[in-house]
């Protein structure tokens, strides 16, 4: 077993790179081919706001923002090529403070309205615990899913012409789909809780994988629109320039702007499921030119020493899921169940995505 | 002049609200994440205002995740309450004055737990001079705490002159804050700012100040 010529994989044939490399190869040179130039994505996105305007759009685009890097680039992008835009956030009830002063400088920078739609709390809990004792691996399924449903029921108010999602390829591929399930499939969602919890999920926000690719490729109403492919992002030098323009603060890994999804990357898949989410990240950033092996390496060495934060991020999560230590521990110990093991749309939505896949349309994968 | 982030809690500790103009309840999550939240960004103390007649055990685990000192009120009618309520890590409790029997037993909790542990709450009314009186004769109290807004939302707001010429009589003796009800002028006391105020409604001055700027942020909602 050898290490990958250019990231941190390991290689177990003799190959010289790693399955993941040779994979998204073609596309990452596509990625290093377009420009660096900030201007570039701007000026695609003052387009996609002029296609489709119509008089009775308040704003020129409706971007989702959660205090990361990615987001946060694309709602500064916007306030310094002037359009009026309008933030949305959605609030799980686990955003960091370093999260909320992010979105909170944007917001006093360049005066944009910012609408938080509040998940109902013992609800949401309720879903994580479900997921927990489920014992899948992608506790996130229920964040992203009502993310995206909120941006899809955003969009059918009809506001702006075009969504910005902070959603790209350059920095979030790559990632280990044995521990990801589709942000799609409510079906999961509904079993697990149902098997488990079985509460009343009428006031989570749900949406059908249909309506979702008519938003995202066919609606003209308010199309969901990516614009950090089209350009060379590099999320460091993105979070260079918003600390030069707003007193951005960047996290010490990527999605660390949730107070659970850090716990959940450095307690949850490292111990449950021995996945390192974070190498997959720097990986993603090594193959996009943005760090050396060795930094990636040294960085991921600081991912691994936890010091007194798994502590006291575990006390937290317990008190904020209302279980105990020793609850936590044995479903931590606790055999991994795949999501397939539940109902889900697996049957429709794998052959449309490896469509997607193959003609480069997926934003992330 | 010193303004106190507060969490209106209710629903057993699970939810936490705010009331807009003190009429539009607005439901703003997970009361511990805004602990910890608010918390962070160090403000003199926090306050959580228990809505619920009695003390849900949810709220015990908050001052765990403070790094800030905090303070309980609301629901709190015995020696027991303030017991526990002082275990599980706050620092001051208080206890809402509604006749001469409620100042009877603060004045056995301050005796038991000491002065300065405790506070009042004080809806204004034709009786808040008199329990004012009675109240400066205790030997140590650590704040009187005046509101103007009940439970359903109601409330003609606190003039801030009137918390002054109150200062004038009794600072001596007691230290005056105001909470529910401040309309946002200019004033040398303490103010228990509700945790998600709209800002639009409220001075720059108080604004400008981080923590609030904070809480604001996540005030927002449809």
């Amino acid at each position: 077993m050898t290490e990958c010529k250019i990231c941190l994989n390991i290689v177990v044939d003799q190959l010289p790179i790693c399955g993941v490399c040779k994979v998204v190869e073609a596309r990452m040179m596509g990625v290093h081919r377009l420009t660096k130039d900030i201007s570039k994505p701007i000026e695609s996105m003052f387009k996609a706001t002029e296609v489709g305007k119509k008089a009775h759009h308040k704003f020129d685009a409706i971007v989702g923002i959660s205090g990361g890097v990615d987001s946060c680039f694309i709602a500064t992008l916007c306030g310094e090529a002037g359009l009026n835009i309008k933030l949305i956030h959605f609030d799980n009830g686990w955003n960091s403070s370093l999260a909320n002063q992010n979105i909170d400088n944007i917001v006093r920078k360049y005066h944009f309205p910012l609408e938080s739609y509040v998940m109902p709390w013992p609800i949401f809990r309720s879903l994580q615990r479900s997921f927990l004792l489920a014992s899948v691996p992608d506790v996130e399924l229920i964040t992203d899913h009502a993310i995206f449903s909120y941006m899809a029921k955003i969009a059918t108010q009809e506001l702006a012409p075009v969504l910005f999602s902070g959603a790209n390829f350059a920095t979030e591929h790559g990632l280990d789909e044995r521990y990801l399930w589709n942000k799609l499939d409510s079906l999961n969602i509904k079993d697990i809780n149902r098997r488990h919890e079985n509460i009343c999920l009428d006031k989570y926000p749900m949406i059908s994988p249909l309506k979702w690719f008519k938003h995202r490729f066919l609606s003209s109403n308010c199309r969901i629109a990516t614009p950090l492919n089209d350009f060379w992002y590099q999320r460091r030098e993105a979070a260079r320039i918003m600390s030069a323009l707003h007193g951005f603060k960047d996290y010490e890994f990527k999605h660390e702007e949730s107070y659970f999804t850090k716990f959940y990357q450095r307690v949850i898949l490292p111990q449950k499921f021995g996945y390192v989410k974070a190498k997959d990240h720097l990986n993603a950033l090594i193959r996009n030119r943005e760090m050396s092996k060795s930094h990636a390496q040294s960085k991921l060495g600081a991912f691994g020493d936890l010091g007194g934060v798994a502590n006291y991020e575990t006390k937290f999560v317990c008190d904020k899921l209302g279980m105990d230590e020793e609850d936590l521990a044995s479903i931590l110990k606790s055999k991994p169940v795949r999501h397939s093991q539940y109902r889900n749309l697996g049957i429709v939505m794998r052959p449309s995505l490896k469509l997607l896949s193959a003609l480069n349309m997926r934003s992330m994968a | 002049m010193r303004t106190i982030p507060c969490i209106a809690v209710d629903d057993a500790g699970e939810s936490a609200f705010y009331r807009i103009a003190h009429k539009n309840v607005v439901y703003i999550g997970c009361p511990l994440n805004v602990v910890r939240v608010l918390s962070e960004c160090n403000p003199d103390e926090l306050a959580i205002i228990n809505l619920q007649d009695c003390i849900p055990p949810a709220i015990f685990c908050f001052p765990r995740h403070s790094l800030r000192p905090m303070s309980f009120v609301g629901g709190v009618k015995s020696t027991d309450d303030c017991r526990s309520l002082f275990r599980s890590g706050y620092d001051r409790v208080g206890l809402t004055i509604k006749c001469e029997a409620d100042i009877y037993q603060l004045k056995q909790m301050c005796a038991f737990f000491g002065g300065s542990s405790m506070d009042a709450h004080i809806k204004l009314s034709q009786e808040t001079n008199n329990f004012l009186i009675q109240l400066s004769s205790f030997d140590s109290l650590s704040e009187v705490v005046l509101h103007d807004v009940e439970r359903s939302g109601r409330g003609q707001g606190i003039r801030a002159s009137l918390v002054d010429n109150l200062k004038r009589q009794f600072g001596a003796k007691l230290n005056i804050a105001i909470s529910g009800g401040y309309k946002g002028e200019e004033t040398n006391t303490t103010v228990y700012y509700a945790s998600r105020a709209v800002f639009a409604d409220f001075p720059q001055n108080i604004c400008g100040d981080r923590v609030l700027r904070n809480s604001i942020l996540i005030s927002h909602r449809p």
